[in-house]
């Protein structure tokens, strides 16, 4: 339903109106105009946005949340407009390879006046880590921390079962509340606004769900000083009334810019665009492990008594069969890019010498001859229809290049519920080719990808969750390994890219596009967008330096 | 009266609890629901933790027994999504739809029942023709284009109304309503109007054909043949005969509108329990879904109790038993 609006409201462009307005309507808008008193753009900012907020900053795990979590509560690190932790309430410092500590930076207030303590911190960790009935728990962000300790007011060490260089940016998830509240407040209390207490810029005015968040700058937060005196988030789910709403001058900004309507939203002169590379990368799994795959059929749909997908060659035609420009023009509208690995530029472990992804049918059908399959042979694809940006359309677009190909291709798409359902199963038939998005914002590196997608499967260690083909490559699995315990940076992005370039060559998975942060905006705000698609006031500033003095 | 109501009640007990084995069990069968709530990054122990934290690791009888047991105590479980009591979640939203709803139905009544009144008693008339054939587009128009050309003329063209989300609200009795605001009534204009374009529609196809019928009556020739002028003869006679079939299908629709104003409210982004309801399906928020669907089929029952009550105050030849 909601795919079928997409746009349209954005078909008739702005012309001079001249309009016969009856006295009702005039009255109307002459209201209005009282209503909206003097333009107090200048301090208020209205932000639409498609997510919502869950007052509770320890009940579920979503960027989302943690977008709007970083402006209230705050937290002992947070992500860059590039996904890199950097310090926020506290300075950090790796002790050994075990231990990491946390300094408060002086100063650093909650919102009621009270200093922030080690104590609140580690009350904090501890409910993110063990609330109840948190069913996207936040356990996960805390993955290898197994001790927390304050050891004086001002200090936490953290410490991890093995040397885990990840941790500064996993604590950019964990929201930092006042001890007392951590320990007693109920559900209510964080919906009635009343324990939304934190040590971010902005403190909680009031809290309408399903419609609003009001805001209002936190004057002694220790940080940098956002510009807006007030901002006002309106949760707009759908994506064509988001868009209507910065058209009509009802928000400021806004993020989620469906692709469809980029173009036109950029001929807008009242309107500015701000768009980056994203974290998420898309990408199709074939199915590297099965002998007898169950989407792979001969083309009468008989089932075939080997899996083509086995052979590197068969792999590899598909890449090659793949047309990555023709995707991000079509399917996405031009908002994309094409990948050639699954980790996105600028992040650890991408491998900068990777060679970009080749599109060549004829050397495609060649290698799929020299595999054995000269006519093809039949293979489905599954998608989820309601995941990512375009998912379904994405699906259909690669069915056909690979029917191109000679493949006899069925395209399944499927509401994500049913399709994870299916395709997690691990013990069971998953799927022959899949399409997936995988965004390594949180960890600003190639960890999540590697040990979740790419790593052998398995349950006891909790690896290779996410690695629905079930491939496996023992040099591979010793590389992340040997990543995973790589504390220096660098040291740490050269096993990563290594790993990520092995995979890459094998054709464990075959890159897409990496999609775009595309936020807009009325032409008199500037914003920096985010990798990770957040979308926090305190990025966004007036657009010009006569706008930029706050009037009094 | 009070029979009608007796049975009313135990029928009630038995469509819920029929329901809610059907709503359980069809929305168990999708699955752990914490595969897909719980971010891709968590550990499986994690998720398994999660799991068996919430019971949904239990067979499908236990889990819709322990459901049973609960929401005789009157919880209908946590909402996965926004951490807070299912129930209260619908009736925290509620207000906003039937402000919504009742703004709706207003507009239907008062525009729709004179409309179709008109039409029914000068039929020849052109004006009568073009209500007519008005009333065959609102009911075939669907109800997201209506908001999408009202927001397109009324907001991005004319700059007049906003295009979407609720507007100022004032305390009522206890409960926050955009009714009585100039700014909440300015925001509940469009998507008012959206949802009114059916219900409109059908009132005057209903009253028209309606008042057709009973023209030919011999009550409405004798009034005509005294000189009783059409004001008087719709007004008094005509209208209290049409109206039976009017409230019936008024009571369905407002339950409907109720429960299924999810596009209205999606296009304007209005806080309402519609949209409560499509989000909810859309994250997988489980116990928000049944707790709705056992709500939407209490408010039906309800309804239709009411209408009936409604008809034997209209129609005095209606018994109720």
């Amino acid at each position: 339903m909601t795919s079928a609006l997409t746009g349209s409201p954005l078909g008739i462009r702005q012309g001079p109106s001249v309009v016969k307005t009856n006295k009702l309507i005039a009255g109307l808008a002459g209201a209005a105009l009282l209503l909206a008193g003097a333009p107090a753009f200048a301090q208020h900012l209205t932000i639409g946005s498609r997510a919502e907020i869950t007052m509770d900053p320890h009940y579920q795990w979503l960027a989302s949340n943690i977008s709007y979590y970083r402006q209230i509560y705050g937290s002992l690190t947070v992500l860059g407009p590039n996904a890199q932790a950097e310090p926020m309430l506290a300075d950090f410092r790796k002790v050994d390879d075990l231990n990491w500590e946390f300094k408060l930076k002086p100063g650093v207030k909650f919102q009621n006046g009270k200093p922030v303590t080690a104590d609140d911190v580690v009350a904090s960790l501890n409910r993110a880590k063990t609330l109840a009935n948190a069913a996207a728990s936040y356990a996960g962000a805390l993955q290898t921390v197994s001790g927390i300790k304050a050891v004086d007011p001002q200090t936490v060490v953290i410490t991890t079962e093995r040397p885990n260089g990840n941790i500064p940016q996993q604590l950019t998830q964990i929201a930092i509340i006042p001890k007392e509240i951590a320990d007693s407040a109920t559900r209510d209390d964080f919906t009635s606004a009343k324990a939304a207490i934190g040590a971010g810029p902005y403190k909680v005015v009031r809290y309408r769900p399903g419609d609003r968040l009001e805001l209002a700058r936190f004057d002694d937060f220790a940080g940098p000083k956002p510009h807006w005196a007030t901002v006002t988030y309106r949760f707009i789910a759908d994506d064509a009334a988001r868009v209507a709403a910065l058209l009509g001058g009802d928000v400021d900004l806004i993020d989620y810019v469906p692709p469809a309507d980029l173009a036109r939203l950029q001929d807008d002169k009242r309107l500015a665009i701000h768009t980056r590379a994203s974290d998420r990368v898309m990408y199709l799994i074939p199915d590297t492990s099965s002998d007898k795959s169950p989407f792979v059929a001969d083309l009468d749909g008989k089932p075939l008594d080997k899996n083509p997908l086995k052979d590197v060659r068969v792999r590899k035609a598909l890449s090659l069969a793949l047309d990555r420009d023709a995707l991000v023009r079509s399917v996405m509208d031009g908002a994309a890019q094409p990948a050639n690995q699954t980790v996105p530029p600028g992040f650890i472990g991408y491998f900068d010498t990777l060679p970009a992804s080749k599109f060549d049918l004829n050397e495609a059908k060649q290698l799929l001859a020299s595999a054995g399959y000269p006519k093809g042979f039949q293979l489905t694809i599954h998608c989820t229809n309601d995941r990512y940006v375009n998912d379904a359309r994405m699906c259909q677009a690669v069915g056909q290049m690979l029917s191109r190909l000679g493949l006899k291709m069925n395209v399944v798409t499927q509401p994500k519920s049913v399709f994870f359902t299916q395709m997690t199963n691990h013990s069971g038939d998953r799927g022959s080719l899949l399409l997936l998005a995988w965004g390594s914002a949180w960890t600003g590196d190639a960890s999540g990808i590697l040990n979740q997608t790419l790593h052998s499967y398995d349950k006891a260690k909790g690896m290779g969750t996410w690695n629905l083909g079930h491939y496996s490559n023992a040099e591979i699995d010793k590389m992340v390994q040997e990543a995973n315990v790589a504390i220096d940076r660098d040291k740490k992005g050269g096993f990563q890219g290594a790993a990520l370039k092995a995979a890459m060559e094998d054709y464990a998975q075959i890159p897409l596009i990496i999609l775009r942060v595309i936020n807009a905006s009325k032409r008199e705000v500037a914003f920096t967008p985010f990798a990770d698609e957040a979308t926090p006031a305190t990025a966004a500033r007036p657009a010009d330096a006569s706008a930029a003095t706050p009037k009094k | 009266m009070l029979r009608l109501l007796v049975r009313r009640a135990i029928e009630g007990v038995v469509v819920v609890a029929a329901t809610s084995f059907v709503v359980f069990l069809a929305i168990y069968m999708l699955g752990n629901p914490i595969q897909v709530l719980a971010s891709p990054d968590s550990p499986p122990e994690v998720i398994q933790r999660v799991t068996a934290s919430l019971g949904l690791d239990r067979p499908w009888h236990e889990q819709y027994w322990r459901f049973v047991v609960n929401a005789l105590h009157g919880d209908l479980g946590v909402s996965f999504v926004h951490a807070q009591p299912s129930l209260a979640l619908i009736f925290g939203r509620l207000p906003a739809t039937l402000e919504l709803v009742v703004f709706a139905m207003i507009v239907a009544v008062v525009v729709g029942l004179p409309l179709g009144l008109v039409a029914g008693y000068w039929p020849r008339h052109w004006s009568s023709q073009a209500i007519s054939s008005l009333s065959v587009l609102g009911i075939s128009v669907p109800a997201f284009w209506v908001g999408l050309m009202l927001i397109i003329f009324f907001s991005l063209e004319w700059r007049l109304l906003p295009t979407g989300g609720r507007g100022a609200t004032v305390q009522v009795a206890g409960i926050e309503t955009s009714l009585f605001t100039l700014d909440g009534l300015r925001h509940l204009v469009l998507p008012g109007f959206t949802l009114a374009t059916l219900p409109l529609a059908v009132i005057v196809r209903l009253v028209r054909t309606g008042v057709r019928e009973q023209r030919r009556a011999d009550y409405v020739r004798f009034g005509r043949a005294m000189g009783l002028s059409p004001g008087l003869l719709l007004g008094r006679y005509i209208l209290r005969n049409v109206m039976v079939p009017v409230v019936t299908v008024m009571g369905l629709l407002f339950g409907t509108l109720v429960a299924f104003a999810v596009v209205t409210e999606t296009v304007f982004a209005w806080p309402g329990s519609g949209k409560l309801i499509i989000d909810s399906i859309k994250q997988s928020d489980r116990p928000v879904v049944i707790a709705y669907l056992l709500f939407v089929v209490v408010m039906f029952m309800v309804i239709n109790t009411v209408v009936d009550l409604l008809t034997a105050l209209v129609d005095p030849r209606v018994r109720l038993q």
